[in-house]
């Protein structure tokens, strides 16, 4: 069997974090066909917790953080340990970028990256830590066998910026379910005999959490209910004094339970969706997967996530019109459509599936083969020859033609 | 010595002053003789813009030879170089003016270099650079030839920004004034006071907005300036007879002066050579184009050229004692290439920003 290490991610049991509970999942699919490796962050689980294997996958345990500063090291140390034993390395995250043109250069193992969220563009990291990202993720790709984007915006972008044709991978949905309340989760939670719009996300401003707050304030009507880290950061704590006052919105810390996150979610009237960035987000399939109408913020990978049939905001006031029609039809409709692309292509099967052809692939072809590339330029004097010189200008592969 | 620098500094105010005066009528009279730079696709400024600064500071320092006999008698022993500033500072005033070519400016700076270095103005020894001694003679004449006329183009093409030609020439003639008041060559340090002077007056009116350019002729006549007196101080300080070859402290000072016109202008040409164009046909990838495409302001972008450019010269000062000649010379080259690397580091990042901002708005 092929030996596989999973490099990135803070660990499984996953708890939280789109890419910890990929690893879970892929784990889950393919311990019997891969030999899997999880590397840990040894600060996520502490002495007591580690366990030598995880259904069925081998742990680590390293002693850095895998976030912020310390997941160069963490990574770079996971990706030296993997040379040991592993054939294919799955490097989640671009922080060990700079070591792999060295394992490029000196060994045969096989590298897949992938590239997450455009992560060197989010503006919660320093300056100098954006400038690093973005290095680093030049040289992950350049030196990866393959790489995945989760979105195909992304694919997008690394096609125009690296050439290279990145492999779209989400992630599943199809973990969730729904579940109906309790009479004791009726009481804990009043507004569950009410309609409600929920929206579960990290609290940081490139989640436009202040946005859909002022909104729903002053809307007045409308309950929302906002699942968050509200006590991690200034911006958290300084939000939940403001708004957590108002009779209508409900802001609740983070709620580990598989089972009550669902029910919570799948009881709501409406899943509002503020991420402005990040590709495929996993919040939002899990969405789309309890067949939620979706109202999301109106940005590339939002819509293609729910490939353009959802509700779409750019501002404060568009989300309140949108709010405000509640045509109850239209949501209805829409939340079907979301469950039908959840379940064509947002399913844990669907996904390990995937990541198993595409580790075949990377580990059978030969090296030539490997790295499908766009071709860069066509030669014009073919192109007038065969009458389509339009495509001499390379933006109109990449950019997209609105065609509704 | 304290009477000495009393002249020096009432040659500095006097000059500073006279600049003050002369500058706005030289702007006046400046439309009338069509003495100014038109602005087109590649240059930054908008409007046409008087170019007299250069001969504002001609003038003065010619005014101030009328002034002063001490400084007649420097001129006169020193009649080669000279001479050769006249020359250019006149070839200067005809580019600007009518604007002559190149080759023909090319081949007088040539001249000039040639002829300072025949009167002996010549650079003797690399006093220990790649453990190089004393040169012989025809790599004497050779090396004089090409720094001089090098370090005078490069200085000529700083011009390109509002300030900064000004700025980087006074903290040069500061230097070497420095030096020439510590070895006691107090008639120089006067003639050095003087083009100070004017040349802060010229700064007045050179920052942003700009009034007034330097134009051909500053940078002809204070390129070759600095680039000859350095020489000069090298030749005629820390002589032991026997050994030129020895340890210069102020080869590596001066090196530091002129590091970033020089490696500016290397790179420059480097680049266009390498992406098949010619050398000398102008584009804007200067270090200062790409400070304002970065930043947008001329002050910003002056002040931060400024800044490294004191900031090498201090490096070059603590350094000294520590590392040798070569180490040192190669250091300052790394730190202004690796300036420029950095900015284009960072403005590659600003584009793809935006590009990304961009694609994701627009579905």
């Amino acid at each position: 069997m092929k030996k596989i290490a999973i490099i990135g991610t803070a660990g499984i049991p996953a708890n939280y974090g789109g890419f910890e509970t990929l690893a879970a999942h892929l784990v889950n699919k393919l311990n019997n066909k891969l030999d899997i490796s999880v590397y840990c962050s040894g600060k996520r689980y502490g002495k007591k917790d580690r366990k030598k294997t995880y259904d069925g996958a081998r742990l680590i345990y390293l002693p850095f953080s895998a976030n912020g500063l310390q997941s160069i090291v963490y990574d770079c140390i996971s990706i030296l340990h993997a040379l040991l034993y592993a054939d294919v390395l799955l490097v989640l995250g671009v922080p060990g970028g700079f070591i792999l043109p060295f394992v490029r250069l000196f060994t045969r193992k096989k590298i897949i990256v992938s590239i997450d969220g455009i992560e060197w563009k989010r503006n919660k990291w320093s300056k100098l830590a954006r400038w690093y990202l973005w290095a680093a993720e030049w040289v992950a790709v350049k030196s990866a066998h393959a790489n995945i984007a989760d979105n195909e915006s992304i694919q997008d972008y690394t096609a125009i910026r690296y050439g290279s044709l990145s492999n779209v991978i989400e992630y599943g949905a199809d973990h969730t379910q729904n579940v109906k309340p309790s009479t004791q989760q009726h009481i804990q939670y009043p507004f569950l005999s009410s309609g409600y719009a929920i929206k579960v996300c990290r609290i940081e401003p490139e989640n436009n959490v202040q946005m859909v707050l002022e909104t729903f304030v002053d809307l007045k009507r409308y309950p929302l209910v906002l699942i968050g880290n509200w006590s991690n950061s200034e911006y958290g704590r300084s939000l939940k004094e403001q708004y957590g006052n108002a009779q209508n919105v409900h802001l609740l810390n983070p709620i580990y339970d598989q089972n009550e996150i669902d029910m919570l979610r799948s009881n709501a009237t409406v899943y509002i969706h503020g991420h402005s960035a990040g590709g495929t987000n996993p919040s939002l399939v899990e969405a789309m997967s309890l067949a939620l109408p979706v109202i999301s913020f109106d940005v590339s990978y939002n819509r293609t996530t729910t490939e353009n049939n959802a509700l779409y905001f750019k501002n404060k006031e568009e989300l309140s019109s949108i709010v405000r029609k509640n045509d109850k039809k239209q949501l209805a409709s829409i939340g079907d459509t979301m469950k039908e692309i959840a379940q064509r292509r947002y399913t844990w099967d669907i996904i390990s599936d995937k990541y198993a052809y595409l580790i075949r692939a990377v580990s059978e072809r030969a090296h030539y083969y490997l790295k499908p590339e766009i071709a860069k330029s066509l030669p014009l004097d073919m192109l007038i020859k065969q009458g389509i010189s339009h495509l001499h200008s390379p933006a109109f592969f990449y950019e997209k033609r609105n065609s509704k | 010595m304290t009477n000495e620098l009393v002249t020096i500094t009432i040659g500095l105010a006097g000059a500073f002053i006279a600049g003050l005066l002369l500058l706005p009528m030289l702007i006046n009279f400046s439309m009338r003789f069509g003495f100014t730079d038109a602005p087109n696709h590649r240059k930054l400024h908008k409007k046409p813009i008087p170019v007299i600064g250069g001969i504002a500071v001609i003038l003065i320092s010619c005014c101030s030879a009328l002034l002063s006999s001490d400084i007649r008698l420097f001129v006169l022993h020193n009649r080669v170089i000279a001479i050769a500033l006249l020359t250019l500072g006149i070839v200067g005033i005809l580019d600007d003016k009518i604007g002559l070519s190149a080759k023909v400016r090319f081949l007088i700076q040539l001249a000039s270099s040639f002829a300072i270095a025949y009167a002996g103005t010549r650079i003797q020894s690399l006093y220990g650079f790649l453990g190089i001694g004393v040169l012989p003679l025809f790599a004497q004449y050779a090396l004089t030839i090409i720094l001089v006329t090098g370090i005078t183009n490069s200085f000529n093409l700083m011009d390109g920004i509002d300030g900064l030609a000004g700025v980087v020439a006074s903290v040069n003639i500061f230097i070497l004034a420095t030096i020439a008041i510590a070895n006691q060559f107090y008639i120089l340090a006067l003639v050095l006071a003087v083009i100070l002077g004017s040349l802060l007056a010229f700064i007045k009116f050179n920052w942003s907005p700009a009034k007034t350019f330097m134009g051909d002729a500053g940078s002809l006549f204070l390129g070759f300036v600095m680039s000859v007196i350095a020489i000069k101080l090298i030749n005629e300080t820390f002589i032991t007879d026997s050994n030129a070859s020895s340890y210069n402290p102020l080869v590596t000072l001066f090196t530091a002066c002129f590091m970033i016109p020089v490696i500016d202008t290397l790179r420059v040409f480097a680049m266009r050579i390498r992406y098949g164009r010619s050398p000398f046909i102008a584009d804007k990838t200067h270090l200062h184009h790409k400070l304002i495409q970065h930043f947008m302001i001329h002050k910003s972008a002056t002040k931060k050229i400024g800044l490294l450019h004191i900031s090498i010269i201090v490096f070059t000062l603590v350094a000294q004692h520590t590392l040798n000649t070569s180490i040192i010379i190669i250091l300052q080259a790394l730190i202004v290439l690796s300036y420029t690397s950095i900015l284009n580091f960072a403005q590659s990042y600003s584009r793809w920003y935006r590009e990304i901002k961009r694609m994701e708005n627009s579905n």
